[in-house]
C-alpha cells in the first residue's frame, strides 16, 4: 500500500511483480482449462517462453 | 455431405492432423507441458475447416482447406520442436553436471557421440529456425532428432545413479589411500625421530 502511494506522489509507474502476475497467468489458464489436466497444473509453454529456451540452447556448445 | 472432388484434399487434411495430435500428446506426455503454439495452430485449423464449410465457391474452399492443411503441419512441427527443445535442454543440465568427472566416460562410453548427436539437433533446429521453407518439409528433416534426443535423455537418466555410484567408489578408494598415505607417513617420520633420539642416547 505504501508502496503504491509513494508512486502516486513520485508519479511513477510500479514495477509489476512478475511472479504473482505468473501465478495469476496460471490461475487464469486453469479456469478455462476445460479439464485438461497439463493446462490445469500451469503446466504449458508458451511461445515466448518456447524463444527464450532456444536461445540458451543455441548459444550453448554440446561438443 | 463431402463432395468427390474434395475428398483427397480432405483426407490428406485427416492425415496430417490426426499426425498432430499425436506428436502433441507424445511432446505433452515426454515434457509435461503443453504446447500452446501447437494448440493455436490447431484452433486456426478449425477456423478455416469452418470458413471452408461456409462458402459455396469452389476455389476457396479448396484454399480454406488447404490452409488447414498448413495449420495442421504446423502444428505437428510446433509439438515436435518443444519436445527437441526439451530434450536438449535436460541433455545440456547432465553435461554441465557431469562432464567434468572421468566416471562419465567410464559408465557411458559413447558420451562424446551422444554429445555430437546433440549438438547436430540444436544446429538443425538453428538452421532451420533462420530459413523460411515449407514446415512439412522442416517436419521431415527435424522429426527423426526427437527420438535420438530421447534416447539419449533415457541413457543420461539410467546412467546417473551408476555414475553416482562410481563416483562414491572412487572417493572411498581416495580416501582409504590418504588414509594409508598419512599413516605411512608418520610411521616413517617416527622413524626417523626414534633413529635421531637412540643416536643421540647411544652418542
Amino acid at each position: 500500500m505504501l508502496e503504491i502511494l509513494t508512486h502516486i506522489i513520485k508519479r511513477t509507474k510500479a514495477i509489476p511483480n512478475t511472479s504473482k502476475q505468473k501465478q495469476l497467468t496460471s490461475d487464469l489458464v486453469a479456469r478455462y482449462s476445460n479439464g485438461n489436466v497439463s493446462l490445469q497444473r500451469g503446466n504449458f509453454i508458451t511461445s515466448s517462453e518456447l524463444t527464450k529456451k532456444e536461445k540458451i540452447i543455441f548459444s550453448h556448445r554440446f561438443i | 455431405m463431402i463432395e468427390e472432388k474434395y475428398k483427397s484434399i480432405i483426407n490428406k487434411l485427416i492425415t496430417v492432423f490426426k499426425d498432430a495430435e499425436k506428436q502433441l500428446k507424445h511432446s505433452e506426455h515426454d515434457t509435461n507441458e503443453l504446447s500452446i503454439p501447437s494448440i493455436n495452430q490447431l484452433r486456426y485449423v478449425a477456423f478455416h475447416l469452418v470458413e471452408s464449410f461456409s462458402s459455396q465457391d469452389s476455389s476457396k474452399i479448396e484454399e480454406e482447406l488447404n490452409k488447414a492443411i498448413n495449420h495442421a503441419q504446423r502444428a505437428k512441427y510446433d509439438a515436435v520442436e518443444i519436445g527437441i527443445v526439451y530434450y536438449l535442454e535436460q541433455i545440456k543440465i547432465f553435461q554441465e553436471n557431469y562432464s567434468n568427472y572421468t566416471e562419465t566416460l567410464e559408465i557411458l562410453a559413447n558420451y562424446i557421440e551422444y554429445l555430437t548427436k546433440a549438438q547436430n539437433a540444436s544446429d538443425k533446429l538453428q538452421a532451420i529456425k533462420d530459413d523460411e521453407k515449407d514446415r512439412e518439409e522442416y517436419y521431415k528433416e527435424i522429426a527423426p532428432y526427437y527420438q535420438i534426443l530421447k534416447d539419449v535423455y533415457i541413457s543420461f537418466q539410467t546412467s546417473i545413479p551408476l555414475i553416482n555410484k562410481k563416483i562414491e567408489e572412487n572417493n572411498e578408494k581416495a580416501r582409504k589411500e590418504n588414509k594409508r598415505f598419512v599413516i605411512g607417513a608418520g610411521l616413517t617420520l617416527a622413524g626417523i625421530v626414534l633413529s635421531i633420539v637412540i643416536a643421540l642416547i647411544v652418542g
